[in-house]
C-alpha cells in the first residue's frame, strides 16, 4: 500500500516536472537559445539542458531564476503556477479579423507574442 | 500645408530627435548604416522575429509595446519593417498589423493612406536613412552626379545602408539628388536585373542573395548582409610589375571563387590591369578576409592590402535579434 503510493507521487512529481521542462524548452526556443548557448551561460554541460527539459533532471531554484531572467518571463509563469491570458488584445483582435488573407498560423503567432509580452511585462525592471 | 505633409515633416522631426538621442550608442551608426535592431534594444522595445506568411510586421501596444516581425522576408524588409514598427511605436500610435502595402507605397505621394501608416513610413525612411548617413556613403565611394542617375552605384549604395534598392531610390529623390522622373526610371529597374548584370555569366542557385561589388573604397569596412550574398571583388593590379592579388586566403575563410577575370585598363603603360573575383560564401558568417597584393615569389612583400570585415548572417533568424542573443552570451544579461 504505502509503496503504491511512493509510485503514484513520484509520477505525479515527474509529469510535473515534464510540464515545467516543456515550458522551459518553449521559452528557450521562443527567443532562439539553442541549448549548447544556455548551458554555456549557466556553466552546466549541455546535456543537464536536455535532462531538464524532459523532465529527467530536476531545475534547482538557482537555476529556476537564472532561466526566467535569460528568457524575460516570470519564475512563475515558467514554474506554472500562474496562468498567462493568451487571448488576443481587444484592438489587435479587431484588426487580425478585418486584416485581409490573415493565416491562421499569424493569428497564432500574434496570441503567443502578445502572451510572451504579458509574461514579460511581469518580470520586475522589465518595459 | 495639408495633413498628410504635416504628418509627415512630424515622423521626420521624431526620427531625427531619436537618432540624436540614441547617437551615445556608439555602436548605433556603425558601418555607416543605422543598426534598427539595437535601437529597439536600446528603446528597451521587445523584438520578436517570427514566421509569419501574409505578416512583414506587427505593433503591439496592449499589454505592453513589442514588435513582432517576420522572417521570411529578406534582410532589408526587416530592417524597413521594425523601422516601420518602431515608428508606431516612438509616435504614440495604436497596434497595427503590417502587410505588404507599407512597401509598395512611397511615403511620399499618393493621399489616400491611412495617417498613421503614412507617418510611421515616414518616421522609417527618415529613421534608416538619414541624409548625413547617405551622403557620407556617397562621399566615400565617389557616387556623385551622373553615376547615381545609373542602377549599380544606387543598388550599392542601398546594400551599404541595408535599405531596399527601391526605397533607396525615393530616398536619392528626397534628398534632391535625383528628380522624381530620375528615381522613378530607376526604381523601374529590377534588383535582379542589376544582380545579374554584375554576375556577369554567373547564375547562382537563386537571386535571393545580393551582390556586393568591393573595390578599394571598402577597404577596412565592414560589410553586413546576408548567407546567400556573393561578392565580387574589383581591384586594380600591378602585373606590370608582377604584383598578383593573391586570393588563396578566400579559401581559407570559405569563400568559393566562381569567376576570376581581368579587366584591361588604359592607363597609358599598357602593364596593369583589374582583377575581377567574384566569390559565394560556403558557410563562414562572420569573419575578416585580409587579402595581398605581392609577387608570387615574395609573398611576404605585398604593396597592397585589402582587409574587409563581413558578417554575412542575415536575415534574422526565429527569436530575438542576432544583435540581443549575442548580447545575451557575451554579458550574460
Amino acid at each position: 500500500m504505502e509503496d503504491h503510493t511512493d509510485q503514484s507521487q513520484m509520477s505525479s512529481e515527474l509529469t510535473e516536472r515534464q510540464a515545467l521542462g516543456e515550458r522551459l524548452r518553449q521559452a528557450r526556443e521562443y527567443i532562439g537559445v539553442s541549448q549548447e548557448e544556455v548551458a554555456r551561460l549557466l556553466q552546466i554541460p549541455r546535456t543537464a539542458i536536455t535532462g531538464m527539459e524532459s523532465g529527467q533532471r530536476r531545475v534547482e531554484a538557482t537555476e529556476l531564476k537564472r532561466l526566467a531572467s535569460i528568457y524575460r518571463q516570470p519564475i512563475s509563469y515558467l514554474s506554472g503556477e500562474t496562468e498567462i491570458e493568451k487571448a488576443l488584445p481587444a484592438d489587435v483582435a479587431h484588426m487580425a479579423r478585418t486584416a485581409s488573407e490573415l493565416s491562421i498560423d499569424d493569428r497564432k503567432e500574434l496570441g503567443r507574442f502578445a502572451e510572451y509580452l504579458r509574461a514579460r511585462g511581469t518580470v520586475k525592471g522589465s518595459v | 500645408m495639408n495633413k498628410e505633409t504635416q504628418a509627415i515633416l512630424h515622423a521626420t522631426m521624431v526620427a531625427a530627435r531619436l537618432h540624436k538621442r540614441l547617437a551615445k550608442q556608439e555602436s548605433l551608426f556603425d558601418n555607416g548604416r543605422v543598426n534598427v535592431f539595437e535601437a529597439a534594444f536600446h528603446l528597451g522595445v521587445p523584438l520578436l522575429f517570427r514566421p509569419l506568411d501574409q505578416l512583414l510586421g506587427a505593433f503591439l501596444s496592449d499589454p505592453a509595446p513589442g514588435v513582432l516581425v517576420t522572417t521570411k522576408r529578406p534582410l532589408s524588409v526587416q530592417r524597413f519593417t521594425v523601422a516601420h514598427e518602431l515608428g508606431h511605436q516612438q509616435l504614440g500610435h495604436t497596434a497595427s498589423l503590417d502587410q505588404e502595402g507599407i512597401l509598395a507605397r512611397s511615403p511620399y505621394w499618393g493621399s489616400k493612406q491611412d495617417l498613421q501608416e503614412l507617418e510611421a513610413n515616414a518616421f522609417a525612411a527618415a529613421f534608416l536613412m538619414p541624409r548625413s548617413l547617405m551622403a557620407q556613403q556617397c562621399k566615400r565611394h565617389g557616387w556623385i552626379g551622373l553615376q547615381l542617375q545609373s542602377p549599380i552605384p544606387v543598388y550599392q549604395l542601398s546594400l551599404r545602408l541595408g535599405a531596399s534598392y527601391e526605397a533607396t531610390c525615393w530616398a536619392l529623390h528626397r534628398y534632391d539628388f535625383l528628380t522624381l522622373s530620375q528615381a522613378k526610371k530607376l526604381a523601374a529597374v529590377s534588383p535582379k536585373e542589376i544582380k545579374s548584370g554584375l554576375l556577369g555569366g554567373y547564375r547562382p542557385e537563386t537571386f535571393w542573395g545580393d551582390v556586393w561589388l568591393l573595390d578599394e573604397h571598402d577597404r577596412e569596412t565592414k560589410v553586413s548582409g546576408s548567407r546567400s550574398d556573393l561578392f565580387i571583388f574589383r581591384l586594380p593590379e600591378h602585373s606590370g610589375g608582377g604584383y598578383l592579388w593573391n586570393f588563396d586566403e578566400l579559401a581559407k575563410t570559405e569563400f568559393r571563387v566562381v569567376r576570376d577575370e581581368r579587366e584591361s585598363v588604359d592607363d597609358g603603360i599598357g602593364s596593369n590591369s583589374v582583377r575581377r573575383i567574384t566569390a559565394e560564401s560556403e558557410d563562414r558568417q562572420v569573419g575578416l578576409l585580409r587579402l595581398t597584393e605581392a609577387r608570387p615569389w615574395q609573398p611576404a612583400e605585398a604593396i597592397h592590402e585589402f582587409v574587409l570585415a563581413y558578417d554575412l548572417s542575415g536575415p534574422e533568424q526565429p527569436g530575438e535579434s542576432i544583435y540581443e542573443r549575442r548580447r545575451l552570451l557575451e554579458i550574460g544579461a
